[in-house]
Formats: C-alpha cells, sequence, structure tokens
C-alpha cells in the first residue's frame, strides 16, 4: 500500500508529465526574430509563405493519391503552386504583388468552370499571399 | 518500484524535456538561417512538385 506522500508526488508527476508533454509538442517552436535585418526578416516571412503553399501542394498529392483528386486538376494546382514558388526564389524579398498576379492569371486560364476544389486550392494560396505584409 | 531515485530519475527526463522545448523555442534566429531555410523550404516544395510530375511521367511545367 502506498503513503499518502508518495500519491502525492505521484499526481504531481502526472501533472508535471503532461505540461512537459504538451509543452514538447505544441505545433513548431518559434524563435527569436528580434536579430533579423529587414531582409533577413522579410526572408522569415517568405518562409511561412512557402511551408503554407507546400501544405497545399501536399494536400493536392495527397488527396490525389487517395482517388479524391484526378490528375488534370491535380496537375494544375500544382503548376500553379510551382509558379507561386518561382516567383518567390526569383524575389525573396519582394514577391507578393509577382506571385499574386501569376497566380490569378494561371486561375483565370484554366478551363470553366474551374473545379471546386481547384478553387478551394487556390483560394487558401491567395489568401495565405494576401497575409503577408 | 515509486522509490525517490525514481521519481528523481523521472522528474529529471522530464526538466529535460522542458529545457530542449524551451530552448528551441528561444533560439535566435540570423539572417544566414532565415535564408537557408527559406531554400531549404522552396527545394522541399518543387522536389515534391517535380516528384508527382515524374511519377506520372507528365513534363515539369515551365
Amino acid at each position: 500500500m502506498m503513503k499518502i506522500s508518495t500519491l502525492f508526488r505521484l499526481q504531481w508527476l502526472a501533472a508535471f508529465a503532461v505540461f512537459a508533454l504538451v509543452s514538447a509538442c505544441s505545433g513548431n517552436p518559434k524563435p527569436d526574430t528580434s536579430q533579423l535585418s529587414a531582409d533577413g526578416l522579410r526572408a522569415y516571412k517568405a518562409v511561412q509563405v512557402v511551408r503554407a503553399i507546400n501544405d497545399v501542394t501536399t494536400a493536392a498529392i495527397t488527396a490525389n493519391r487517395a482517388g479524391q483528386l484526378a490528375d488534370a486538376p491535380t496537375a494544375q494546382v500544382l503548376t500553379i503552386n510551382k509558379q507561386a514558388l518561382d516567383v518567390i526564389e526569383a524575389n525573396p524579398t519582394d514577391y507578393k504583388t509577382k506571385a499574386l498576379v501569376a497566380i490569378k492569371n494561371a486561375r483565370d486560364a484554366l478551363p470553366r468552370p474551374v473545379d471546386a476544389v481547384i478553387a478551394t486550392y487556390l483560394q487558401k494560396t491567395i489568401a495565405i499571399l494576401n497575409e503577408v505584409q | 518500484m515509486w522509490n525517490a531515485e525514481t521519481i528523481g530519475a523521472l522528474v529529471e527526463g522530464l526538466m529535460i524535456i522542458v529545457r530542449r522545448h524551451f530552448a528551441q523555442t528561444g533560439e535566435i534566429l540570423t539572417d544566414d538561417q532565415a535564408k537557408a531555410m527559406l531554400l531549404a523550404e522552396l527545394q522541399a516544395g518543387q522536389s515534391a512538385i517535380a516528384l508527382w510530375f515524374a511519377e506520372k511521367g507528365l513534363p515539369l511545367p515551365e
């Protein structure tokens, strides 16, 4: 039979374990950006944008592999995302307007009516770019 | 089983996890690191797209 004091310690230990695990698993750690120059900060913001675009790419590929998105619309989404990445690669500190124009032009060039899934993916990408300061 | 040594070892392990987490959170980013992160993310995205087109036997769009 455990003593009361041991039970109290175990309870405290369990609470501490939960706190530690939640802290360790709660999303990506955010580094301190206070030492970055203006260019460095723009590059760091571009990292967030590229990650979000890559998430859209991953979602489209996953949906395609699961048979939920056909090859043609998947290719369209990936082509547009590639254009966005190309623009960011060429203009890492001044890409917002150019990337938005490239994506909107590509969207306008899609056969009508635009597939609902593609429209959703593109809207996500446009929203991500619009959030950039 | 739940003697002072065991509990002490567990607490020490948990402290390591917590310290590691807060050390990562407080990491000071330099310009070079931010630019390297951007390059890595761009390459990851471009690679995923290129791989999918290659798997489908389709040409990579310009």
